[in-house]
């Protein structure tokens, strides 16, 4: 049974090369473009990890992690943040408590698969 | 069986040890969250448990690591420094004392010594978790948790990293899963043995589900770099605890590994080849290389090492370091000496000899007139004197350890008696004789506990007279002229002086119609077959006891004596001679005879007039008016009924003994003298005033006086007594 | 329910189903501190098990241990591929005391 991984990210291609690459990895993949995009297509369904970008409009990646962890079937699903180097980024990420995986962008595919495979193996 | 020297010296340790993991029990009792005096609990049990694998004591091994785990426990705070704790412990300390004593004697356990030990064990297991199939079950996982790293060498011979993983409480609640790295390790390489350590795991009723207590020690085949191995645990890495040890020639391990060794002194060579670095092979071909070389350019180990490319350079730069540091400590280490007991006290005799010879070969000088001679020996007996002084220094020990003994005493006996005492040292640092202190612990014991028992009230009785509901002990010590005196004090209710005459005259002790003082009828309980106690306690009221209290420090020279206040408490005062071999001496001569009294006690010298002298003999007065202060004073002459006129000028030596001064009458004042004193025969030992002889250069004898017991003799009170009715 | 307990004279059967991991782990441990016995052999049945993880075998070796130190018999009964391979993973086979594969239910 494939795991499941849920991307989300305000950049269409960002999400389009990590799924793909996520794909060919042998994972199931579901795209959302914001937190609360995000909120509406998790649904209930069995999610193995979620990997979120930090800055996005409508509900950015922190408030998004907080949501999702109040949601008991997503309380203990590991959670990689997408981060940047910006001062904002790292304000942001002081917020984040709990969450314990970062990834700094830029990134290649290959590093994010390492991230995700420590993680879950497909 | 002969004990090998190792074995002794092992011995000694772990009883200091014991008592430095009783100590910190009693303080963390105190203070629970002392976390250095946890550490000192559990390195005592594991350098005890560690040294005694070289000797083969299983015994002591097996029992002391079930103590030890637990210990580790407290130490990462799993296991809450409690009451209960604390007693188990006082409990396990007292019993690998006996297993200790064991050793000393060169037995093994017996039967009840081992219910005893299974009955600890099953005790100490609660606080594990797990029984000991467990810790059987995984004795590499126990192995590794209690002895650290450094065990873990035996990995370096394999070509396996080793990966020592303890996850955080909060990884599951992070949404991490212990098992996905441990998958993704097989990704990047082989897992070929793993151990899961489930020491951490706390029993089912006080397991919290989401909280992981889990641990791993892997043994891990692979060719990834340590960073890489490293980054498997990017994730983790925050809160979890993670050691990877790597099986091949990495710098920087080795050099970790060096300063991790231990603090024996090394050889450059020795230490390389202890961390790994280089095969005894390898070592002794570059030795025989090194000694090929012609003297002339002959390298050291270390740069021969290198050129031969076996060492990479900062590794023996690493181990240059280290063997600097421990050359350092072993200096500072090294102040320190063990000492056999008996050879000091042969050091102590030899120097009794030599004083007395020295005096002899003065004496001759002195005849011969010779003044070179005399400068010589004047020098000699300077000498002899330092000598004697730091003979006799090494003997003396502080009273602290006799005192902090106290501790655990006053807890057991508090605890048995229902009252809350607490124990005040102060003066732990007084020094005396080595002799001496053995002697006193016993005596010391017994005040001790007679003042918890009898002296002070329960906090029923304490609480409405305005006393605070806990009582205080205290134990003192000091130096004064020549002595120390050590006390023992209560705020308790203080000596009850109508019951004690009471008792006194119904024992049949003093009649009724003396009239005594308070401090004599204070005295009273040191005589035999006396307890006032109304219920007899198993601890200090069945009537013996006190009158052996005073023997034994009579027996030492000293005295004791009582001051009590009723209501407000008691302080029983021992005063004891510093030493009991060798004293500065005053040497005074009366008829044909000398006598030695303590220099130390002597205030000063006076001429007896010869009106006072003329009404000592028509009054039979012996006191004088010493600058309008009443000074009884004993002719010795009379004393010890020598024969004989005296001169027309006598002197009175004033000596002082605990705050109470006495005059002695002598024929002539000779000056101080080195006074080695030798015990009397079984003959003499009932006379009184005398403590012990001396050989004076001459060869001849002179007597040394026991002035506390002349001034008993003297029996100062009806002296005063008298000198208030003549005035 | 992730986990049935049934008790009878003779033992005390644990039948986990579904999933046994971390989204469950609160709710199966107190339920396995309110029923358990404190007595009787442990049997533990995860032939419904189909998914496990780290936590939920963290929960299967505390009633171990727990039998251990009470001395009470354990088996393990139809673990799995799932919990499977997380005992060799752990290499805790010998721990659970895991010898007979797959034997039949006797409950």
């Amino acid at each position: 049974m494939a795991k499941t991984i849920l991307i989300v990210d305000d950049s269409s291609s960002l999400r389009s090369v990590v799924g793909t690459a996520l794909k060919g990895a042998g994972y199931d993949v579901i795209e959302a473009e914001d937190g609360k995009d995000a909120l509406t297509k998790l649904n209930g369904q069995k999610i193995h990890l979620i990997i979120s970008d930090v800055n996005m409009p409508n509900m950015n990646g922190i408030e998004f992690l907080k949501a999702s962890k109040q949601i008991p079937a997503y309380k203990f699903t590991p959670v990689i943040m997408l981060t940047t180097e910006s001062a904002e980024d790292k304000k942001m990420q002081g917020q984040a408590g709990g969450a314990k995986a970062w990834m700094v962008k830029p990134f290649q595919p290959p590093q994010l698969l390492n991230a995700v495979s420590k993680l879950v193996l497909p | 069986m002969q004990l090998d020297e190792s074995l002794q010296i092992y011995i000694i340790e772990s009883r200091d040890l014991l008592q430095q993991m009783e100590e910190a029990l009693l303080t963390l009792e105190q203070n629970p969250e002392d976390e250095e005096k946890i550490n000192a609990i559990f390195r005592a049990a594991h350098t005890i448990k560690g040294s005694a694998g070289l000797f083969g004591l299983d015994f002591i091994i097996s029992f002391t690591h079930v103590a030890e785990s637990v210990l580790d426990k407290v130490r990462n705070g799993q296991v809450p420094v409690t009451e209960e704790i604390v007693a188990l412990f006082l409990e396990v300390g007292d019993f690998i004392c006996k297993l200790i004593d064991h050793v000393a004697e060169g037995t093994t356990p017996d039967a009840d010594t081992m219910v005893v030990n299974d009955g600890l064990i099953n005790r100490l297991n609660v606080y594990l978790g797990a029984p000991r199939a467990t810790a059987a079950a995984l004795p590499v996982a126990s192995q590794n948790e209690a002895s650290g790293v450094v065990e873990s060498l035996d990995g370096v011979e394999t070509s396996c990293w080793h990966i020592s993983l303890r996850f955080g409480p909060d990884t599951f609640r992070s949404g991490m899963d212990p098992f996905s790295f441990l998958r993704y390790m097989n990704t990047m390489g082989k897992i070929v043995h793993v151990a899961t350590i489930t020491q951490a795991l706390p029993s089912l009723e006080e397991m919290d589900a989401e909280s992981c207590y889990l641990g791993f020690e892997i043994s891990y085949e692979s060719q990834a770099s340590k960073v890489e191995i490293e980054s498997i645990f990017d994730f983790v890495r925050d809160d979890c605890d993670i050691h990877i040890l790597p099986p091949h020639s990495q710098v920087q391990h080795y050099i970790d590994l060096i300063d991790r060794l231990s603090n024996e002194e090394m050889k450059l060579g020795e230490i390389l080849v202890k961390c790994g670095t280089l095969t005894p092979t390898e070592l002794e071909a570059a030795l025989v290389q090194q000694a090929d070389v012609a003297t002339v350019d002959k390298q050291p180990i270390g740069q021969t090492l290198i050129n031969a490319q076996l060492v990479q350079p900062a590794v023996v730069n690493a181990a240059l370091e280290k063997q600097r540091q421990v050359k350092e400590s072993k200096n500072s280490e090294s102040n320190y000496i063990r000492i056999d007991a008996n050879k000091l006290d042969e050091l102590i005799n030899l120097v009794g000899e030599l004083i007395i010879a020295g005096a002899g070969a003065t004496l001759i000088a002195d005849k011969l007139g010779d003044g070179a001679m005399n400068e010589a020996t004047s020098n000699i007996s300077t000498l002899v004197e330092q000598v004697r002084d730091s003979a006799l220094a090494l003997r003396m020990v502080q009273i602290g350890a006799t005192f902090s003994r106290f501790n655990r005493v006053v807890r057991d006996v508090s605890k048995e008696l229902g009252k809350d005492i607490r124990l005040e040292i102060s003066g732990e640092e007084t020094e005396l004789d080595k002799t001496v202190v053995e002697k006193i612990s016993d005596p010391l014991t017994h005040l001790v506990r007679n003042s918890m028992d009898h002296g002070i009230e329960s906090a029923e009785v304490r609480v409405p007279k305005g006393k605070p509901a806990y009582g205080t002990l205290k134990l003192n010590a000091f130096h004064d002229s020549g002595s120390i005196v050590i006390e023992v004090s209560d705020d308790g209710a203080g000596l009850n002086r109508d019951k004690i005459l009471a008792k006194a005259i119904d024992k049949g002790l003093v009649s009724a119609e003396q009239s005594l003082s308070d401090k004599e009828i204070y005295n009273l309980i040191f005589e035999a077959g006396f307890s006032t106690a109304d219920a007899v306690s198993n601890l200090s009221g069945r009537g013996v006891g006190m009158d052996v209290v005073k023997r034994n420090i009579q027996a030492l020279r000293g005295t004791i004596d009582i001051q009590s206040t009723p209501g407000l408490g008691c302080t029983m005062s021992i005063r004891l001679p510093l030493t009991l071999a060798i004293i500065d001496g005053f040497l005074v001569g009366v008829a044909d005879s000398s006598y030695v009294v303590p220099l130390d006690m002597v205030v000063e010298c006076i001429e007896l007039s010869a009106e006072d002298y003329a009404s000592s003999v028509s009054d039979k007065r012996n006191f004088i008016n010493l600058r309008g202060e009443v000074l009884p004073y004993l002719k010795l002459r009379d004393e010890f009924e020598c024969k004989g006129e005296p001169p027309i000028r006598q002197n009175i030596v004033v000596m002082q003994y605990a705050n109470q001064k006495i005059g002695l009458v002598v024929d002539k004042l000779i000056g101080e003298f080195q006074t080695v004193i030798k015990p009397l025969g079984k003959v003499f030992e009932h006379v009184k005033g005398i403590g012990g002889f001396t050989i004076l250069g001459s060869g001849s004898v002179a007597l040394v006086l026991d002035v506390p017991r002349m001034m008993q003799l003297a029996n100062m009170e009806s002296i005063k007594e008298q000198a208030l009715v003549e005035s | 329910m992730p986990v049935m307990i049934n008790t009878n004279e003779a033992r005390c059967v644990l039948t986990f189903s579904g999933e046994l991991n971390i989204y469950n782990a609160a709710e199966t441990l107190s339920q396995i501190k309110a029923e358990m016995s404190n007595t009787l052999p442990i049997h533990v049945d995860l032939a419904a098990v189909d998914e496990a993880d780290a936590a939920g075998l963290q929960i299967l070796m505390a009633i171990r241990l727990h039998t251990l130190s009470h001395g009470l018999a354990f088996q393990l009964e139809n673990p799995n591929e799932a919990v499977m391979a997380l005992i060799e993973l752990s290499d805790m086979a010998g721990f659970f005391g895991v010898t007979q594969v797959f034997t039949d239910i006797a409950a």
